[in-house]
């Protein structure tokens, strides 16, 4: 694993790692991230980041890929995870449900990275709505 | 000031003004009486410039008068090259009244007769002179009219600019330019007349002639005569046909210079050599061939903003209609069949958010670290920062995607797969001849591809072995704790890059599902890392499905396939773990409980 990149020593650990950092930005190239380079260009562009080499366009694009990755499995769990109608006529499959991403499954995946998009339970028709009563008789 | 001397006093300058007569018409007769002596000797002059305590108010102002034209006209040399005194243009040294601005201000149409010097005064203040006279009611500082009345006590008279627009303003030509506005159009005809009116005032009044120049020049300009030398006020005199110096804005010179190519600290990341058959080192060497990571030229792509070659503009409806179409992509991959509208939105401006987030990171580290660390320690900072110190994961994810992209490999890997997994040996022996079984396989692949995948694999060899040794351990204990129902685990081994410490994690849902199920609790594992233990207890008796399992990232099960029949073959029943409300801490380990939870990867 060391032996590609000549100009390093793999002796420290620390080498070790400039190795396989070097490496893994060769593997790159090799791979073409889902997202698109200009999207993420453009992207780092308005952020204030420029950089002409591609490994690093790449690099940013598979970490967000990861990201949004990990996101939506996180969703994937929760919708799995809510008990669905069992028809009882088909006895094969005790469920049956169509995976389909909602809104309530992304919050609470959303929830663990900080990002709240909690929708409103209800909303309120006049201030007093969902008040005690005695403090809405008033 | 060269124009002045060395000594800074400038008589010389004076000699000549005095040459011309010019100290006569500036200063007017009387003073100009009392002045004359002063420059009789250059000892007098010093004596007259000094700043001294004991010098009258009169003394003072008519100094001051004296040193406003003598500066203003030793200023040239500020701007222009410092040449003798003798290269002066004596047309130059004339007074001019088109030199201070003045036509344009109190509106220009009703002439403030009740206060002739209003104007004046803040012609002579915009030269910044501090001692004009007849300041008047422009200012109302109370300060400013005791210094006029002073000055008015004191009779000094008005300077030569007040008295030249006070007969200016007299004249025809000045109550003639306000009138005819209306016939008054902007043609080409009359721009270039006023552009060669402009050069032709331009050259007359040039501070600096050599003799040869000026005997080139229009006999007129050498002549300098008052009468050739009209007092020129393109405001009001050509209102519609004013054109600017020069037809190149000067913002845009600037910008023509800025076209310097610029290395970031970023921009010189640590080249691979790699041995490709296509590009290697020596021919990049010898043939100046680029690596392909290096898009273009650095100064011609940036600079003109990616006009060139293939690089492409995003508008922002564009960017986030493809943000979208990525994140439907992703989705799929991940597993979902399909999505509401809302969702798909919140996780495109996610995304959109990420790159942002992780451009702005790595701007930062890159601007504040960029004397101290190299390029290789920005990026590993920056991997820190963002959460993928261990590399291992993401390259998971490109290994588990790019299967996706070779579909016919792919084949091949799942029909291997679909053969071993129905038969659920727990033979560990047996996931190594898959191991081998697959190595064929993999040879099929883009060498690139390989090569990082054959390293790989030989750290999976690694892991296997010692993954052996804690499953035999562990075997008998799970056989007695074996339960009935439900689904899960399966065992992963994630390795770091820089030690092979292996993090075992459990598998919560059925593998077949997941190609990216090792990444399911990699962001996990961190949060949790005491409970490792409690995960090597947790290994499931089913040891081929974990196996299985753990191979599958290898072998890239991926979504698209998803619908072949090997797939459903491949489901195992699903087995519970011990310790698995600890392993989810939260809300979903709840839901596991139930015997509803044989989840099955959905039926096509």
């Amino acid at each position: 694993m060391n032996g590609q990149s000549s100009h390093q020593q793999p002796k420290d650990g620390r080498h070790d790692d400039d190795t396989a950092l070097t490496e893994f930005l060769a593997s790159l190239m090799d791979y073409t991230p889902t997202i698109p380079d200009e999207l993420v260009e453009h992207y780092l562009a308005k952020s204030g980041f420029q950089c002409p080499d591609t490994r690093l366009t790449r690099l940013v694009a598979v970490a967000t890929q990861k990201f949004i990755a990990d996101v939506a499995t996180d969703a994937l769990q929760q919708c799995k995870a809510r008990p669905a109608v069992i028809k009882d006529k088909r006895d094969k499959q005790q469920k049956e449900k169509r995976l389909i991403l909602t809104m309530e499954d992304l919050s609470k995946a959303l929830r663990e990275y900080g990002v709240n998009v909690k929708h409103q339970e209800y909303f309120a028709d006049t201030p007093t709505a969902g008040l005690d009563p005695a403090t809405r008789d008033e | 000031m060269a124009l002045l001397g060395e000594d800074g006093r400038g008589y010389e300058l004076a000699r000549k003004l005095e040459s011309q007569g010019i100290w006569r018409s500036w200063l007017g007769d009387a003073l100009y009486s009392s002045f004359i002596p002063f420059l009789s000797s250059p000892a007098a002059w010093d004596s007259f410039m000094l700043p001294d305590d004991s010098k009258s108010r009169p003394q003072i102002s008519l100094e001051l008068r004296a040193r406003a034209l003598l500066f203003d006209k030793a200023s040239v040399s500020l701007f222009a090259q410092p040449t003798a005194l003798s290269n002066l243009n004596p047309n130059y040294l004339e007074l001019h009244g088109d030199d201070v601005y003045f036509t344009l201000e109190n509106g220009g149409q009703d002439v403030d007769q009740r206060h002739p010097g209003v104007a004046a005064s803040s012609a002579t203040s915009s030269k910044g002179r501090s001692n004009a006279s007849g300041v008047g009611s422009r200012f109302s500082e109370p300060d400013v009219d005791a210094v006029s009345q002073r000055l008015r006590l004191e009779e000094l008279p008005e300077t030569w600019y007040n008295q030249f627009f006070e007969k200016y303003r007299a004249t025809k030509s000045y109550t003639l330019m306000f009138g005819d506005r209306d016939s008054e159009k902007r043609t080409p005809e009359q721009m270039s007349t006023y552009l060669s009116l402009i050069e032709n005032h331009k050259r007359r009044r040039l501070a600096f002639v050599d003799n040869i120049s000026s005997l080139r020049s229009n006999p007129a300009m050498v002549d300098g005569s008052p009468a050739d030398d009209a007092p020129l006020f393109p405001e009001t005199m050509s209102i519609f046909n004013c054109v600017p110096d020069s037809a190149v804005l000067i913002t845009r010179r600037l910008e023509n210079n800025q076209k310097v190519p610029f290395n970031g600290v970023l921009d010189n990341l640590p080249q691979t050599m790699t041995k490709s058959p296509v590009m290697s080192p020596i021919m990049i060497e010898r043939l100046g061939i680029r690596p392909e990571y290096l898009s273009m030229e650095q100064g011609q792509g940036w600079g003109k903003n990616g006009s060139q070659g293939s690089r492409k503009l995003l508008s922002q409806e564009q960017a986030s209609r493809i943000s979208q179409k990525v994140v439907v992509r992703l989705l799929h991959n991940v597993g979902f069949e399909s999505s509401s509208d809302t969702s798909l939105e919140v996780i495109a401006q996610l995304l959109s958010s990420h790159i942002n987030k992780l451009g702005r990171t790595l701007k930062l580290l890159a601007d504040s670290y960029r004397k101290q660390c190299s390029a290789t320690e920005l990026l590993k900072m920056f991997l820190q920062t963002a959460g993928y110190s261990n590399l291992w994961t993401v390259v998971e994810l490109m290994k588990d995607n790019s299967k996706s992209v070779a579909p016919q490999t792919q084949q091949q890997g799942l029909s291997i797969q679909g053969q071993n997994l129905p038969q659920q040996q727990p033979s560990v022996q047996q996931s190594q001849q898959m191991l081998r079984q697959m190595n064929p396989q993999m040879q099929q692949m883009n060498n690139p591809q390989y090569l990082a995948f054959q390293q790989q694999q030989q750290q999976w060899e690694r892991m296997r072995r010692r993954q052996q040794h804690q499953q035999l351990q562990q075997q008998q204990q799970l056989q007695q704790q074996q339960q009935q129902s439900t689904p899960r685990p399966g065992m992963n081994m994630n390795m770091s890059i820089d030690k092979d410490r292996p993090l075992v994690q459990v598998k919560m849902e059925a593998p077949s599902d997941f190609p990216l199920d090792r990444n399911t609790f990699t962001s996990m594992n961190p949060r949790q890392p005491q409970l490792r233990q409690q995960q090597l207890a947790a290994i499931s008796s089913f040891h081929a499905q974990a196996n299985n399992n753990a191979f599958r990232p290898m072998t890239s099960l991926q979504i698209p396939q998803i619908h072949s029949p090997t797939m459903s073959m491949a489901r195992a029943p699903p087995v519970k773990v011990e310790g698995f409300q600890e392993l989810m801490g939260g809300d979903s380990s709840a839901k596991h409980d139930s015997e509803e939870n044989k989840l099955l990867s959905p039926r096509k």
